[in-house]
């Protein structure tokens, strides 16, 4: 039977849930009401800690879910209505017509040139206008215009009609109307996001009255090399470039006032953090401000990069919430009123205000949720429990991204993975595997035959042929030695062009191609399936990119870009006359996964894989299941964790296809992706086994402090330790009235300088459980940033309500603890609302520790060739949009091996490696890449140094030779290993040395 | 009325404001300071600021707030009210303490009768001088704003 999910929501976490399930084998049908899939991460410049540009992450997942042939997308679209029947969802999908032929539009962009009609840009919010037929930016997936049928004069009043005149593609269709497609699914998973807040609900910010003040989105754009000002930071009003910049945090969160917005948008802190040091690499000149109440950077190194913002950006942050901003009628600039870290109050000037406003679940959204019987919390956010994240009260249809709670990007992907793998349950199974390989026609021999190549140039409608005089290039072409065909094409890339070179292939006897055009990151595939459809070995293809590299960048001087489309394509011919047939390597895939840890995350993530047919080996060192787990009795929000617990373990044991070892300790584990051994003991027995995969869930653990007098007096106790007392109502209760907590304990300074997550949260879930048995004890926090981020905000506001008081301290103003007596503490602490000391009279005094890595991570590390961070952490693939990957294939974390975090966190995490094991697992054999490494033995002298600078662990000496040698199946062709090696012993495929060198004799002759 | 008190402090002070109508929200306050800057009294009196009145009343010292001077600075213009993130609701606030101080003898009544008078007074003396101003409006010269500027340092009570 099809196995088909519906994914409805074409943002980050919606295109990674359709991946994941894509490389499953499960075919997936995404829904999304814009006319381009990329959501809000399309929209932003940069992303956070590592300053990646975000289109340029982003893009290559859109083409590659667009191109999968697992997934149809439906854009423009959206949820008419669902109905279950049986175990099965009827969809009624509404596709809005486009007036655009999805399949014919070429995105040459004539239509948008010539029409006369300009609308608000809403990708650009509204900062500048686009035209009635538009696409909101140029790596836009799927690449096709889309009109504006409110504004478009055709449309409108039947006058105009240009754009269909002018379409070389003839793709304009007036006549298109809106279709209603029925379809049937096994289940559903909803990604439908967020909205920004209107600041409007807070007018004293002066939001749309103020033209200086924005939006921390539309600062996005600004900063946006693709933006409305092409990257340059400008001042609305006046255009000029602004020397003070101030964000204010907290626009539309934490506040309960100006409407429902109890919680905390989790991101914004590091967005306003980001966006103020991208501000100062635009320009030195910039100064940057932040207000704000508490930062909340409580992320993987996000503390660093707040630390790296203050101290190499000159980044200033003060803890004060604007109350209101004014304008200075003749300047325009903005005056802001804040108070100083000494209790002064300042007014100061700034010439541009960025608001990081929050976000919320639009009506529309609450709506198709209840459609579906789902349950919504009081902000209309899906919140789902600790132990069933992902999950809503209705049977078959899951949650991800935002839509569940306010998170950052990796955590949006995270539960996009952890969504695919419960939608895929029951889908999967060993005997259905996924991957068909196509057989491929058989390939001409081209070894022995002389060197015939074909030139094809492309005009991309007017894209390059008004700039570039492509005749002429052609003309050029011809003139070159071995080149025996050369034609010109409207555009190279449709389906009847296809069509045309593959003839002229088996016409001409080619046997090498080239074609100047455009990017081969978008259209290198299409052309390569021409060069088999024809025969030929689709590594035989050069492009080079006259659009991007001339017409584009020298539309000005037309003579000179054709002069360089001629460079550039005798380069290519050059190189091509070097191309050799590469072939793909396959190898078998052991169907087993091996998880290391038994704790939360490791459990979850064994369950899912072997709930889904697969074998599974749980390896735990210690002789009983459930990790720190053990040591926690009460959640927040308040669910019984002893029982799901034990209901876990239960299910681990009895569970026909888990095998688990207690008391082991792996000794090693060899080989790679799809044929791992590892060698382990397990209870001193030896034991070994095979397994495909690798799950890392090693966890973490409390950190052992000797401050304030912990180890030496029996009431200074850890925020675990207290958890207990609760617990188990300990006598010693009887003898305190007063408790302090001490917050950030040896963390976020000095060698631990980074932020355990969990502590704040951890000490609310405390401080409520005291209020509730113990509602006469006064109980005093003392932190330095309350970082309950999400939708824990709402139970600091409860711990408040419930008579907690809260007391902040600085780095370098540390509370100071006096023993009066065992048991009897003053606390001194300086408290910079009064500006003077003030002395807590407490009898227990609850140290928030924090988490350590384990000290055996980095022996598993070694064992699997992955990395670490400098604090002991796992390091994933990619902090955006791999945050559950190694480089190396394979191998997957999850848990607090890759951080501190919370429970309902790490089961997500769990859940999604499982997710990405079973893109492996389901598949019978893997594919290697093409362009790979190559080692020339008789020049390798085995220094080792490819082995230390290779990311994916591909590298290894061989004992016996001492040389290196390449594992094909793991290496990415990325090409470092041969930059590092001294005696040039290492080649890449494709990218030869010899081919390199040609091609570059070339543009010197 | 407070039945526990360590040294000066009476740790219940909290829930005494906050069973009163009106300072039911009084330990909402995350100490954002949202209300000092909106406050027009902070603004010209530096050492006034509601943040650190709330502070003192969630720290229990009830004498320190209820015998201090600042209580009885607030003009009750309800702008920390509407710009307050957390509904603290300081005005209402204000209100429960100034009667607290009245009923346990910190002040005597004539003393709020003064207080009231001179809110009174200040509003119908700002209403005179708009007057002034408002029908001069097109022909103001920097001697008006000297003008108005001296007159705060005859205000000496």
């Amino acid at each position: 039977m099809d196995r088909r999910i519906l994914v409805i929501g074409g943002g980050i976490s919606g295109v990674q849930a359709g991946l994941d399930l894509a490389q499953m084998g499960i075919q997936v049908t995404l829904v999304e009401e814009k006319p381009n899939i990329g959501g809000r991460m399309a929209q932003l410049d940069k992303t956070f800690p590592t300053n990646d540009c975000s289109t340029c992450i982003l893009s290559p997942k859109l083409v590659e879910l667009a191109s999968h042939s697992n997934v149809d997308i439906f854009t423009c679209s959206s949820i008419e209505d669902v109905v279950k029947l049986d175990e099965r969802f009827q969809a009624r999908i509404r596709k809005r017509a486009r007036f655009v032929d999805e399949e014919k539009c070429t995105a040459c962009g004539v239509c948008a040139e010539k029409c006369p009609v300009k609308v608000s840009d809403l990708f650009n919010k509204s900062i500048t206008t686009s035209k009635c037929i538009s696409i909101p930016y140029a790596q836009a997936v799927p690449a096709v215009y889309k009109i504006d049928k409110e504004y478009c004069l055709y449309l409108t009043n039947g006058k105009c009609g240009i754009c269909k005149k002018v379409c070389p593609a003839d793709a304009i269709d007036y006549e298109q109307k809106d279709t209603i497609e029925a379809m049937d699914f096994n289940s559903i998973i909803i990604a439908t996001g967020t909205e920004e807040f209107t600041p409007q609900i807070r007018p004293e910010y002066g939001y749309k009255v103020y033209e200086n003040v924005l939006t921390s989105i539309e600062y996005e754009r600004f900063l946006s090399a693709s933006g409305p000002t092409n990257g340059q930071i400008v001042r609305p009003s006046d255009g000029k470039l602004p020397s003070q910049i101030a964000f204010i945090q907290c626009v539309g969160s934490r506040d309960v006032a100006s409407g429902n917005y109890g919680y905390c948008s989790s991101y914004c802190c590091m967005q306003a953090t980001k966006d103020a040091i991208i501000t100062k690499e635009h320009n030195l000149t910039i100064d940057s401000t932040i207000f704000y109440i508490d930062i909340r950077a409580y992320g993987k190194d996000f503390d660093k990069f707040v630390d790296r913002a203050k101290t190499e950006y000159g980044v200033k942050y003060i803890k004060s919430r604007i109350s209101e901003i004014l304008e200075a009628p003749d300047t325009k600039n903005l005056i802001i009123k804040y108070i100083t870290p000494d209790g002064k109050i300042r007014i100061e000037e700034f010439d541009l205000v960025i608001l990081s406003v929050g976000i919320r679940i639009p009506d529309k959204s609450k709506n198709l949720l209840r459609g579906l019987g789902v349950e919504l919390d009081e902000y209309g956010f899906c919140r789902c429990s600790t132990f069933q994240p992902g999950e809503t009260n209705v049977d078959g249809v899951y949650v991800c991204g935002t839509v569940t709670g306010p998170m950052d990007i990796p955590e949006a992907v995270v539960s996009a993975g952890a969504a695919a793998s419960l939608a895929a349950r029951g889908l999967l199974s060993p005997d259905t595997s996924s991957e068909i390989m196509a057989e491929k026609p058989g390939e001409v021999d081209t070894e022995a035959k002389p060197l015939n190549i074909g030139v094809i140039v492309c005009h991309c409608g007017t894209n390059i042929a008004s700039v570039v005089d492509v005749p002429s290039v052609v003309e050029f072409s011809r003139s070159l030695p071995n080149v025996k065909f050369a034609h010109e094409l409207l555009y190279a890339c449709s389906q009847d062009s296809i069509r045309l070179i593959i003839n002229k292939i088996k016409e001409h006897d080619l046997n090498r191609i080239v074609v100047a055009s455009c990017s081969p990151r978008t259209h290198e595939s299409t052309f390569q399936s021409g060069l088999e459809k024809a025969g030929l070995n689709k590594y035989l293809l050069q492009m080079t990119n006259i659009r991007d590299q001339c017409s584009w960048v020298h539309q000005n001087t037309p003579e000179l870009a054709t002069q360089k489309a001629k460079d550039l394509v005798r380069m290519a011919v050059g190189k091509s006359r070097y191309l050799e047939p590469l072939y793909e390597l396959y190898s078998d895939v052991n169907k087993a996964c091996l998880v290391i840890g038994g704790g939360i995350a490791g459990m979850t993530a064994a369950l899912f894989v072997a709930d889904n047919g697969y074998q599974v080996y749980l390896i735990e060192k210690e002789s009983e299941l459930g990790g720190n787990l053990l040591k926690i009795s009460y959640l927040l929000p308040e669910e019984d964790i002893v029982l799901a617990l034990q209901r876990l373990i239960r299910r681990i044991e009895e569970h026909p296809l888990i095998e688990l070892f207690l008391n082991a300790n792996i000794k090693d584990i060899k080989g790679y992706v799809g044929n791992f051994t590892t060698n382990f003991t397990t209870n001193d027995e030896e034991k070994s086994a095979e397994h495909g995969t690798v799950i890392v869930a090693t966890g973490a653990r409390e950190h052992e402090t000797e401050s304030y007098g912990y180890k030496t007096d029996p009431y200074v106790v850890t925020q675990r330790e207290f958890e207990t007392v609760l617990k188990n109502k300990n006598p010693l209760m009887k003898y305190v009235n007063s408790i302090a907590m001490i917050q950030c304990v040896d963390s976020r300074e000095g060698e631990r300088n980074y932020c355990s997550r969990v502590c704040c949260g951890q000490a609310i879930k405390n401080i409520l459980q005291l209020k509730k048995d113990y509602p006469d004890k006064d109980v005093y926090v003392l932190y330095r940033d309350m970082r309950t981020y999400g939708l824990r905000e709402p139970y600091y506001a409860v711990a408040r309500e419930a008579g907690a008081l809260f007391l902040r301290y600085e780095k370098d103003r540390k509370p100071v603890v006096e023993k009066i007596e065992q048991g009897n503490f003053k606390i001194k602490l300086f408290n910079e609302i009064l500006g003077k000391d003030i002395y807590l009279p407490v009898q227990l005094i609850v140290l928030s520790v924090g988490i350590d890595s384990l000290e055996t991570n980095g022996q598993v590390a070694k064992m699997l060739k992955v990395p670490l961070n400098e604090d002991g952490f796992f390091n994933e693939a990619h902090v955006k949009l791999r945050p559950v990957d190694f480089s190396t294939s394979g191998v997957f974390v999850c848990g607090m091996a890759h951080g501190p975090k919370h429970i309902d966190e790490s089961i997500v995490q769990a859940i999604a490696t499982a997710a990405h094991a079973l893109t492996i697992v389901t598949r019978d054999k893997i594919s290697s890449e093409a362009y790979t490494a190559s080692v020339d033995e008789s020049r390798c002298s085995g220094c080792g140094l490819c082995v230390e600078v290779c990311v994916f662990g591909a590298i290894e000496i061989d004992e016996e030779s001492e040389r290196a040698g390449v594992n094909t199946l793991l290496c990415k062709g990325c090409g470092t290993c041969v930059a590092a090696c001294f005696s040039s012993a290492i080649d890449l495929r494709g990218f030869t040395n010899k081919q390199i060198i040609n091609e570059f004799q070339e543009l010197f002759l | 009325m407070n039945a526990k008190k360590i040294g000066s402090i009476y740790p219940d002070f909290k829930n005494e404001v906050s069973r009163c109508p009106g300072g039911e929200n009084i330990m909402r306050c995350f100490a954002c300071g949202t209300c000092v800057l909106s406050c027009p009294v902070s603004e010209v009196t530096a050492e006034y600021s509601p943040r650190r009145i709330i502070h003192m009343i969630l720290l229990g010292m009830k004498e320190e707030v209820l015998g201090s001077d600042a209580i009885w600075y607030c003009v009750k213009c309800y702008r920390c009210h509407v710009m307050c993130p957390q509904e603290v609701k300081y005005p209402e606030i204000i209100r429960v303490l100034r009667k607290m101080a009245l009923e346990q003898g910190y002040v005597k009544p004539l003393f709020v009768n003064a207080i009231n008078e001179i809110d009174r007074i200040t509003q119908d003396m700002r209403c005179t001088m708009l007057e002034q101003i408002i029908v001069r409006r097109d022909s103001i010269t920097e001697n008006d704003m000297k003008e108005i500027s001296k007159f705060s340092e005859k205000l000496d009570y």
